[in-house]
């Protein structure tokens, strides 16, 4: 068996490999949303009149103070009680050593009655974290509003060895801070936080200075990094900056302190003990992990490994060295496709929700879990300014030359933090994960990148996209291997339709000579063994007329050297060469990005063909959900890709609908179709559940269509899913048996044939429809877990879907839903 | 993994032996104060007068012993090293330990190259199970062969063995082990002496640490870098998956350490740096495969081309599945379809099988009216001899044919025959020029190429094992061209020294007229491979191997006539000129090696010049 056949064997099965469920009962997994966490039964209240504190200002919901000796920003939100800090406010004075002292000396006046047990135990009972007991820096990281990290020997260091340094001012030798809070225009929403650092790097001779603007808004507040204001002579070393990343953080490990009153034989005494766990909150982080991921908190007794993603996934210019290897043989990671993340405490008590409204094609999201670096579950966003690569000198990359990038990524960082509370019925914004969601749908809805569709059809959608052709190695050259004409497409439609589906939209992948991996991209060059320009003319107009939309599929991100020339048309790494993808595949191992300008100038260069053959759309992959930068000449950075990404979208949207392979959230606007969208998380071991976040920010502004259901997608488990998660049904379809393509680079296409599928595409179609149909046009405003494994959506239009995983009938009071089925209840 | 599907762990760290419940999610643990680093454990799945259900035997490599635990935890003995007198230079460190019905103990102890240790019930050294091999490459074969002791201590070649890292045993009685090593054995079912039962088989990972078996026999193999991979119960590779990558992502490993499986087919792992268990349920996929495999053990042969043809909707591209199909039509004697098949899977071994079987069934229909049809055509051929010897009447289809075979280049390229027959007087006239020509001497060439072409390309199923497709056909050409014109140009060059009389021209001519008997072999093997299978494959070397050697000797006679050479004088011109071309080719490869980077540097700089002039 060759290692292709090998790989795809793993495929098949790592694809639908699932974490233990012990037969019989329902077992939740990180797949699934388990129920609610456990409420919080006391919400501490502090006096923030004292202790340092000043207020900033007071709305109808919130009162914000600042804490100026830690570089706290306080929120009280008024509607919960409950208060939200940018840090976690320790005290670092309060040391062990001082602790100890403070008892030992409280004890002696209590056995010299110069105080009472109870002073005593005031005095003395005071816990210390163990990140002052520990580390000096302990306090700094988890109280700061921002650290940052850069390369700290500067210009002289061949390594490029990195250092943080946090923005609360404790005058320790590291280095010297000074960090302020100032008005601006003595408005009383508008705060200035300038971070200005002294004598950093290794001769201690470098200077940096951060200015961030803080608004204190109707939702919460919002923080934004001054590019034009970042300054020092440590700037061009400077890395990243994290943003508040001890805010909503639970756990920690302290030190105790118990004091014991004198007896008749003893004086009076204290005990310490270290290590002793807090008691863990209930709730969780949501990270923006395919569909969406919850990170509940627990206290781990393994240390498990930090999630950690790039918002609109990693630039192979900047986060690989020339060259990138494909994955192994796992299902790909998914990618951060919104840059949003949050923290929820308690059941649907308190919560917020942070998101990038500038800046998020630089941001990372990190959440780390307890027992990794600190005891703390925190979840925090930086972004990327510098970073480090390979200066090579050979294509083979012998004696590679540590380097940085030689110029700063460009760009404002801005966060808004929105608090939420309460379980919804106050607002349409619960504390949690769907009210993170619906808040972040409101803030794209406010600034025009989603708008409500209404329906076109009485019935949910399908999407059947045709594999045509790919080609494979032969004794001279390649050939091309046809697995779908234009000819079968019609055949396959026809009979599609004829089972009574209509609402059908299809992609046509490697449409055009040479198939999928060598057709060229910039060109449209048709074949007759495919698809003559007449045939597809015909074929696209016909079915127009039915109201089935066929459009031709186009990857304009990944190109190869067999394909296109790569001089002028495939971006450069900083390094100097062409960025490679190396990819163990056959016939073609090698694949190049192309450059951004040359993507949207093929996209608009062959849908002004496809116009003049009248397709409805356009269906456009790769592009979508990946940005490079191109270091070709003036350097073509990620914000300059997403302008001219979204520039050749809005000028297409003019001309026909957009299909969108997994969009990245700056494409939204221009979305009409979703496609492959993601149901899953990539199964961190910290995430504990997946919940459909993208699916409720995106529901009702742009149809959705589920990954293909030819892999691993079919089962009745599926259908309940596509259900739960608002996605209609997709396949990948071929008229010939997908071994035709066996030694072609589309190899990973291992079950398309029609055939095999005609039946699953009538009962999978027929089945979410049954439910989604009824709720087409209408909003969908809460999801909850009613039961482990029971999910209960509730649209606006009156109707509640119910769907049970489980394999025992669930109980909803008037009724019951059977095992592994839904039932629709209200509506017309 | 017990009967009561509570997984048993040593844990190494704690100096423990954890059961966990994955149900209740409950653990329970117990040790001994002997116990110090325990890395192995095995639970008895049946009682025997010897054990008892339950019992848990535990290796322990620091504390140098096995301990046996009955079911609840309670130490039942130990055993330290044998006292043996083969064993007593021998370090005891049991690693991984296994136990069958006769209380009879397997220990792989730490490093041991020797072999799995074999001990009584009562922990006397019973000897060595099993042993690896040294598994030396064909070069340091060479070396081993030809080097001086003190020359292959420098080489620093591995004559250890391959160390075994674990063993198992099923409810049967079978004994399994793993080793860490090539791609070489790494598995192996043991007979009841320890010889392996496996056949020669695909092997997918190297550093095996541990092997676990299932009810029906499906073998799985744990690679610490992170792979499990499955095998059916005759060694054939199912699939693999997993991999390492320290990101903390489910399915994926860092140090993969353990592997069990249940009743239910799910896989349980552990990884002993990340120190967590996950565990992987059979996909509709896996599970297929399995049944399917089941069936066919149990001769339910029709059931299971249905699960196979399932595994194939699945997986369109399952060689695993068609080869399943095709193993169970072939029990069913369907051998038209068994063939079909084992030809997609490319297994052309029991292809060659069923097309014995067809064939075999095709003489028996066909034999007597294919042995009738040739005698009637004898006959025909005699009758119409006897008929145009008394009335000429085939005398316009003669004439035609003497016109063709008088054409020049025609008559030219058939003067290869009165070569092949007389090379003698052949070459001779051909030296004369009183026959062949140049035109003639390259057609043949072109012949001979084609012919060669068909015999590497063209053969039957059976017999062609590289792809059509996988061949670099300007390779193909440049290698028979070179060869061809190195020799030509080399024995010229030799023979110009050594008093030859012959010229390039000449040289070239003799042996491309040698190439006649070539050709035919080529072309006749080819043909046969079509009807032949495996267990004729004498016949076509005897055939091909014929049309070479005769070719050769021809060249041999070429050389000796064209140059007037001794029988001696030729063999030593002979020789000089192969070795002459071994010399050619050596530089050859080592001046394209340097001109390659040469120009590799070229470009780059040009390449780099375009990228920072032009940007």
């Amino acid at each position: 068996m060759s290692w292709v056949k090998k790989s795809l064997a793993v495929l098949v099965t790592a694809l639908s490999l699932t974490p233990l469920a012990v037969s019989g009962a329902w077992v939740p997994t990180a797949r699934d949303t388990q129920e609610n966490p456990p409420a919080l039964t006391d919400i501490p209240s502090s006096d923030f009149d004292e202790g340092g504190y000043a207020m900033l200002h007071e709305t109808a919901d919130f009162v914000y103070y600042w804490q100026e000796a830690r570089d706290v920003l306080v929120v009280t939100d008024k509607r919960n009680g409950y208060t939200w800090k940018t840090g976690l406010d320790i005290d670092p004075t309060r040391t062990k050593t001082v602790q100890n002292a403070a008892c030992r000396d409280a004890k002696n006046d209590y056995n010299d009655d110069l105080i009472d047990f109870a002073t005593f135990e005031a005095l003395c009972e005071i816990p210390v974290d163990s990140l002052t007991a520990i580390d000096p820096a302990g306090p700094l990281l988890a109280n700061s509003l921002l650290n940052f990290v850069y390369y700290k020997k500067g210009a002289s260091d061949s390594g490029y060895q990195i250092d943080t340094v946090y923005s609360s001012y404790l005058k320790l030798s590291l280095y010297d801070v000074n960090s302020t809070l100032q008005n601006i225009n003595g408005d009383p929403t508008l705060w200035r936080f300038t971070f200005d650092t002294f004598g950093i790097g290794v001769d201690s001779d470098l200077t940096m200075t951060i200015v961030a603007d803080i608004t204190l808004t109707a939702g919460g507040f919002a923080l934004r990094i001054i590019n034009d204001l970042l300054a020092g002579t440590a700037l061009p070393y400077l890395s990243t900056i994290s943003v508040a990343p001890f805010m909503g953080a639970v756990g920690g490990v302290q030190t105790v302190y118990t004091a014991t009153p004198k007896t008749l034989e003893d004086d009076g005494d204290y005990e310490d003990e270290s290590g002793v766990q807090t008691e863990m909150i209930g709730g969780y982080a949501f990270v923006p992990d395919g569909s969406g991921g919850l990170i509940r908190f627990r206290n781990n007794t393994v240390k498990l490994t930090e999630y950690t993603a790039v918002v609109f996934g990693d630039d192979p210019s900047q986060t690989f060295q020339n060259y990138e290897l494909a994955l192994g043989t796992y299902v790909p990671f998914k990618t951060a496709s919104i840059p949003v993340f949050g923290i929820a405490h308690g059941n649907d008590q308190a919560a917020f929700v942070a998101y990038a409204t500038s800046g998020a094609e630089y941001m990372q999201i990190v959440s780390m879990p307890e027992g990794n670096a600190t005891y703390y579950n925190n979840t925090f966003a930086k972004f990327k300014y510098n970073y480090r690569y390979n200066r090579i000198y050979t294509l083979d990359g012998d004696n590679p030359v540590p380097s940085i990038g030689d110029e700063l990524n460009q760009f404002d960082a801005e966060l808004h933090y929105d608090f939420l509370s309460g379980d919804g019925t106050a607002d349409p914004y619960p504390a949690n994960y769907v009210g993170m969601a619906l808040k972040y749908k409101q803030y794209l809805m406010d600034t025009g990148e989603l708008t409500s569709i209404a329906p076109t059809a009485t019935d949910i959608g399908i999407r059947l996209d045709f594999l045509m052709a790919d080609t494979e190695n032969s004794i001279i050259g390649y050939q091309t291997m046809v697995a779908t004409a234009a000819g079968n497409v019609r055949d396959i439609l026809s009979d599609v339709m004829a089972t009574g589906i209509t609402h059908i939209s299809s992609g046509l992948i490697g449409w055009q000579a040479e198939g999928v991996t060598l057709g060229n991209p910039s060109r449209a060059i048709f074949s007759s063994a495919i698809g003559s320009k007449a045939s597809y003319r015909d074929l696209i107009g016909d079915f127009s007329d039915l109201g089935v939309d066929i459009s031709f599929y186009q990857d304009y991100y990944l190109i190869n050297e067999q394909q296109i020339s790569l001089y002028r048309n495939a971006s450069k790494h900083p390094a100097g060469w062409y960025g490679r993808l190396l990819s163990y595949e056959e016939p073609i191992d090698t694949f190049f990005y192309a450059r951004p300008i040359k993507s949207a100038e093929w996209l608009m260069k062959q849908a002004n063909t496809f116009a003049g053959m009248g397709v409805p759309s356009f269906t456009v992959d790769g592009m979508t959900d990946h940005l490079v930068t191109d270091y070709t000449g003036d350097v073509t950075t990620r914000t300059d890709a997403i302008i001219l990404f979204r520039n050749a979208l809005d000028a297409l949207s003019g001309v026909g609908e957009l299909n969108l392979t997994q969009p990245n959230s700056y494409l939204f606007k221009y979305t009409d179709k979703y496609l492959q969208m993601d149901v899953y998380t990539t199964q961190y071991l910290i995430e504990t559940d997946t919940v459909p976040f993208l699916q409720i920010v995106l529901q009702g502004t742009m149809e959705l269509y589920a990954i293909y259901s030819n892999f691993s997608f079919y089962t009745t488990k599926d259908m309940l899913r596509m259900i739960d998660y608002n996605v209609w049904p997709s396949f990948v379809l071929t008229e010939k048996p997908a071994y035709v393509l066996s030694d072609t680079n589309s190899s990973d296409y291992y079950s398309t044939e029609y055939e095999l599928y005609k039946e699953a595409i009538e009962t999978i179609y027929a089945t979410v429809n049954g439910a989604l149909g009824s709720v087409l046009g209408a909003a969908w405003t809460d999801r909850d877990v009613v039961a482990a494994g029971v999910i209960r959506n509730r649209y606006d239009n009156g109707v509640t879907i119910y769907v049970n995983y489980t394999d025992q009938a669930y109980d909803y009071g008037a009724g019951s839903v059977p095992a592994e089925s839904y039932v629709v209840l209200g509506g017309e | 993994m017990n009967n009561e599907g509570k997984l048993v762990i040593a844990d190494a760290g704690n100096a423990r032996i954890v059961i966990y419940d994955p149900i209740a999610n409950t653990i329970t643990s117990f040790t001994t104060p002997l116990m110090a680093n325990p890395t192995g454990v095995f639970v008895c799945r049946e009682s025997s007068a010897y054990v008892s259900e339950g019992d848990i035997y535990v290796a322990d490599s620091a504390a140098g012993r096995v301990f046996h635990f009955s079911a609840d935890g309670t130490l039942v003995e130990s055993f330290g090293k044998p006292n043996s007198i083969m064993y007593e230079t021998l370090a005891f460190e049991p690693e991984k330990v296994a136990v069958d019905k006769a209380g009879i103990m397997y220990v792989v102890s730490k490093g041991s190259s020797d072999g799995v240790v074999q001990l009584s019930n009562t922990g006397e050294f019973l000897g060595f199970f099993s042993s690896n091999k040294v598994n030396l490459t064909l070069r340091q074969q060479f070396q081993q062969f030809i080097y001086t002791q003190e020359q292959l201590d420098n080489l620093n070649i591995n004559l250890t063995p391959p160390v075994f890292t674990s063993v198992f045993i099923d409810d049967g009685g079978i004994v399994y082990s793993s080793s860490s090593g090539l791609r070489v054995e790494n598995i192996k079912k043991h007979t009841t002496q320890g010889t392996n039962m496996l056949a020669e088989m695909y092997i997918s990972s190297a550093k095996l640490v541990d092997v676990a078996v299932d009810d029906p026999g499906i073998m799985y193999t744990a690679d610490q870098s992170g792979w499990i991979d499955v095998y059916t119960n005759d060694g054939e590779f199912i699939y693999t998956f997993g991999s390492y990558l320290d990101v903390g992502i489910a399915g994926l490993f860092k140090s993969l350490a353990a592997i069990a499986v249940d009743a239910a087919g799910q896989i349980w792992t552990l990884d002993s740096e990340n120190s967590y268990l996950q565990s992987f349920v059979p996909t509709e996929y896996a599970s297929t495969i399995y049944q399917a495999i089941a069936l066919y053990d149990e001769t339910r042969y029709e059931e299971a081309v249905e699960l196979w043809k399932a595994v194939l909707r699945l997986n369109q591209m399952s060689m695993l599945a068609h080869n399943g199909i095709a193993k169970n039509y072939l029990q069913l004697e369907e051998y038209a379809l068994a063939a079909e098949h084992f030809e997609i899977a490319g297994n052309r071994e029991l292809y060659s099988e069923a097309f014995w079987e067809l064939r075999n069934i095709w003489l028996q229909a066909n034999l007597l009216p294919s042995l009738g049809i040739i005698l009637l055509g004898f006959i025909a051929f005699a009758v119409l001899g006897y008929a145009d010897r008394k009335t000429h009447f085939l005398a316009p289809v003669r004439a035609v044919t003497t016109k063709i075979t008088s054409n020049k280049l025609i008559a030219d390229v058939l003067y290869a025959k009165t070569v092949a027959k007389k090379p003698a007087d052949a070459f001779y006239y051909l030296k004369k020029k009183l026959h062949g020509s140049y035109a003639g001497a390259i057609a043949i060439l072109g012949l001979t190429f084609g012919a060669y072409l068909l015999f590497i390309a063209g053969k039957g199923f059976i017999f062609q094992s590289t792809d059509l497709k996988d061949m670099d056909l300007g390779s193909i050409i440049l290698g028979f061209l070179a060869l061809v014109g190195l020799f030509v140009l080399c024995s010229y060059l030799v023979t110009s020294i050594q008093d030859g009389e012959g010229t390039l021209g000449e040289i070239f001519k003799g042996v491309a007229y040698s190439m006649l008997p070539f050709i035919l072999g080529c072309v006749t093997s080819t043909l046969i491979s079509y009807v032949a299978t495996t267990n004729e494959l004498f016949l076509l070397n005897v055939i091909f191997g014929v049309g070479l050697a005769w070719s050769l000797l021809l060249v041999f006679i070429s050389i000796s006539e064209i140059q007037n050479y001794t029988l001696g004088e030729t063999i030593k011109s002979i020789l000089i000129t192969i070795l002459f071309l071994v010399v050619i080719l050596l530089v050859f490869a080592f001046v394209q090696m340097t001109i390659k980077q040469l120009f590799t540097f070229l470009i780059e700089l040009v390449k780099e010049a375009f990228r920072h002039v032009l940007g």
